[in-house]
């Protein structure tokens, strides 16, 4: 079976890992620049912690 | 002349040929696999120590709790795709004296009984699997018999038997259905090594000289073939299905899309039949460990291996009914010699049923445990990885469902009530192989929980994590972007998508299953049928249309109120949230399609 078969078998994987990427990608940026605004300071490069939880108001 | 069935177009079809085994693919897939895997503990330990919602600790902790299942799921999983090691195949046996240990047997040509068990299929459809059958090739003297074992007793099936020239076998009750009906023919028969066929399997005339030569090894108990289904519907290219819908613009975009993923077919296999990920990669990736378990119709049976389960299991049942039953055994074994012991041994006989088969819905598998069990025998079971017959596909939703209600409920069954994972006599490898096999029918509980979980938060703004930052992310996407990864390598040469998602889909039978199996409900075993059932089948699948209509509803709930009042929701939450529904629904939507499937011919009409 040639390769370009396979790979056809094999693009439902690459397209979720591209589609996972890609928003979380999206989903990283917006919420940083959320709560950066939030804050008032900018994200340190480090700034992975979760400062709320989604239920806080 | 021939009759017309709906596959009779189909006849020309042959099956592809097995994996090819790829030593460079294999240690791509080792890494990525041991990658995946490290990931994954990294996922789940955060999971647990840094990333729940202690706001929402009921919703927070059945889903990582399902998270642990899942990825407990994921290791046996990649335990059992680990390594392709077929059994050397050796030339076909000329005489029995070659698959049998020294002086146990005499010097002539091997026997074989090929069964092909009916019940209420047609007369000619069976015509077709005994002509098929009678073609089975040799390159050396055999005593080859076929025989149809008839549990419908019907006179009709009798004439075509004649007519072709094959036995005849019926009784006069249907007890234990099909494992009855084999045992009612082993009473008849006496082959050396017997061919489990259903009544639409069609063997290959090379059935025999590709199979036999594994029972050289005097060891090898079963030998199963891949079942390959020869009538799946090809579908539609994408391209033409639109065209014909919408034009030209339809058939362009259609082209254009296939020209940057590939080909796409609408319609091919509608309910996921295709038993390819499961001979080809699971079960033959079970041969290193001596774990590969029989399905039934294309098995190959060594007769006396047959005969060892049913009297492990005879001596089993008599040694648990106490002294009574010792003094059966005694009876059975010859030890007391008194004039009135063959009668003895009759009546012992009679009141604790020697069954070659289980009477269970799950026989096959059952059988192969037994087997696997006994650590002084060593029997070995072997997955030739060449397709060797054809057979039919279920083909509605109706038969479908029947025939997964079986599976699962069989599993569970033994998985809560003959556990061979506890039990004493495998190995561990054999262990973890059943255990991967129980486990995935267990997975429709955690899955139920990752089909609910998206629709908890857009509803409610109750995240399971405590925020979908970057610490989120950087956790989770490593491990899914490399799970994705290692599966198309560990099952390089096949589509994994339509398998996962089916499995995902199918989670309703399997939740029936295991109900019906902890209420103590015997799961009854019709025969599946193997002609198109007439009917509206939208009560399967009412579960799946309910995850799609929540799943919708919560979203446009979702958007709705973070676009107006904001709610507490976050878009990242919303894309999140969204994105896992819409691999939901699109999950879903494969059983809703199913039920409305309707083979070509019908459907344009």
């Amino acid at each position: 079976m040639s390769f370009r078969r396979n790979l056809r078998h094999a693009r439902s994987h690459l397209i979720i890992v591209a589609v996972l990427i890609i928003a979380g990608a999206v989903i990283v940026h917006i919420e940083d620049k959320n709560l950066q605004q939030e804050t008032g300071k900018p994200i340190p490069e480090h700034g992975l912690e979760a400062v709320r939880t989604v239920t806080e108001k | 002349m021939a009759a017309h069935f709906y596959f009779t177009p189909f006849e020309g079809r042959r099956p592809p040929p097995p994996l090819r085994v790829s030593r460079s693919v294999e240690r791509i897939w080792h890494v990525l696999g041991v990658a995946n895997l490290l990931a994954g503990a990294i996922y789940m330990w955060w999971r647990w120590t840094h990333s729940l919602n202690f706001d929402a600790l009921w919703f927070a902790v059945p889903l990582v709790l399902a998270e642990t299942c899942a990825y407990f799921g994921l290791i046996l999983f990649t335990a059992n795709l680990w390594k392709t090691r077929d059994y050397p195949q050796q030339a076909p046996p000329s005489s029995i004296t070659q698959c049998t240990r020294e002086g146990e047997s005499a010097d002539r040509p091997v026997s074989v009984d090929l069964f092909i068990t009916t019940y209420s299929e047609e007369e000619e459809l069976v015509r077709l699997s005994i002509r098929d059958a009678k073609q089975v090739a040799y390159p050396h003297p055999i005593d080859f018999r076929i025989h149809v074992l008839d549990d419908g007793r019907r006179e009709s099936m009798r004439q075509v038997c004649e007519e072709e020239g094959v036995g005849y076998i019926s009784r006069t009750n249907n007890v234990g259905y099909k494992a009855g009906n084999l045992r009612n023919a082993m009473e008849q028969t006496s082959g050396d090594f017997i061919v489990i066929c259903d009544a639409d399997t069609r063997p290959f005339p090379t059935i025999l000289e590709h199979t036999l030569g594994y029972f050289r090894d005097p060891d090898v108990a079963i030998v199963q073939t891949p079942q390959w289904f020869y009538d799946l519907p090809e579908g539609k290219r994408l391209k033409d299905a639109w065209g014909r819908r919408t034009g030209k613009p339809g058939e362009l975009l259609g082209a254009a899309i296939e020209a940057v993923f590939g080909e796409i077919r609408i319609g091919e296999d509608p309910f996921v039949n295709d038993p390819a990920m499961f001979y080809d990669v699971i079960q033959r990736r079970r041969n290193p460990w001596n774990a590969a378990f029989c399905c039934g119709a294309g098995s190959i049976h060594r007769r006396e291996a047959v005969m060892f389960v049913a009297l492990r299991a005879y001596a089993d049942a008599i040694s648990r009914s106490g002294d009574e039953g010792r003094s059966r055994i005694r009876k059975l074994l010859g030890l007391q010699h008194k004039p009135d012991d063959a009668l003895a041994r009759w009546q012992a006989a009679q009141e604790e049923e020697l069954t070659p088969y289980k009477f269970h819905v799950s026989e096959d598998i059952y059988s192969t445990i037994v087997l696997h069990q006994d650590s002084e025998r060593k029997w070995k079971t072997v997955l030739h990885p060449e397709v060797e017959s054809k057979m039919l596909s279920p083909q509605d939703l109706l038969s479908w469902t029947v025939q997964r209600f079986k599976y699962a409920g069989g599993s569970l069954d033994i998985f809560f009530h003959d556990n061979p994972v506890t039990r004493p006599g495998m190995t561990l490898a054999q262990r973890v192989m059943y255990l991967t096999t129980f486990w995935s029918y267990l997975g429709a509980v955690w899955n139920l929980i990752f089909l609910l979980s998206p629709i908890v938060y857009m509803f409610t703004t109750i995240a399971p994590v405590r925020a979908y930052t970057g610490d989120f992310f950087a956790h989770a996407l490593p491990f899914l972007v490399l799970n994705e990864l290692a599966f198309m390598t560990g099952t390089w040469g096949l589509s994994g998508y339509k398998g996962k998602v089916s499995y995902l889909a199918s989670f309703p039978i399997s939740l029936r299953a295991l109900w019906a199996v902890i209420r103590g409900k015997k799961i009854s075993f019709p025969v599946t049928p193997k002609q198109r059932q007439e009917g509206n089948y939208l009560g399967l699948v009412w579960p799946q249309i309910a995850v799609i209509g929540l799943t919708v509803t919560a979203f446009a709930w979702c958007a709705f109120r973070l676009f107006t009042v904001g709610g507490g929701y976050t878009l990242g939450g919303l894309i999140a949230n969204g994105l896992w529904g819409l691999n939901n629904i699109l999950a879903m939507s494969i059983m809703v399609r199913a039920a409305f499937w309707k083979p070509e011919a019908e459907a344009s009409h």
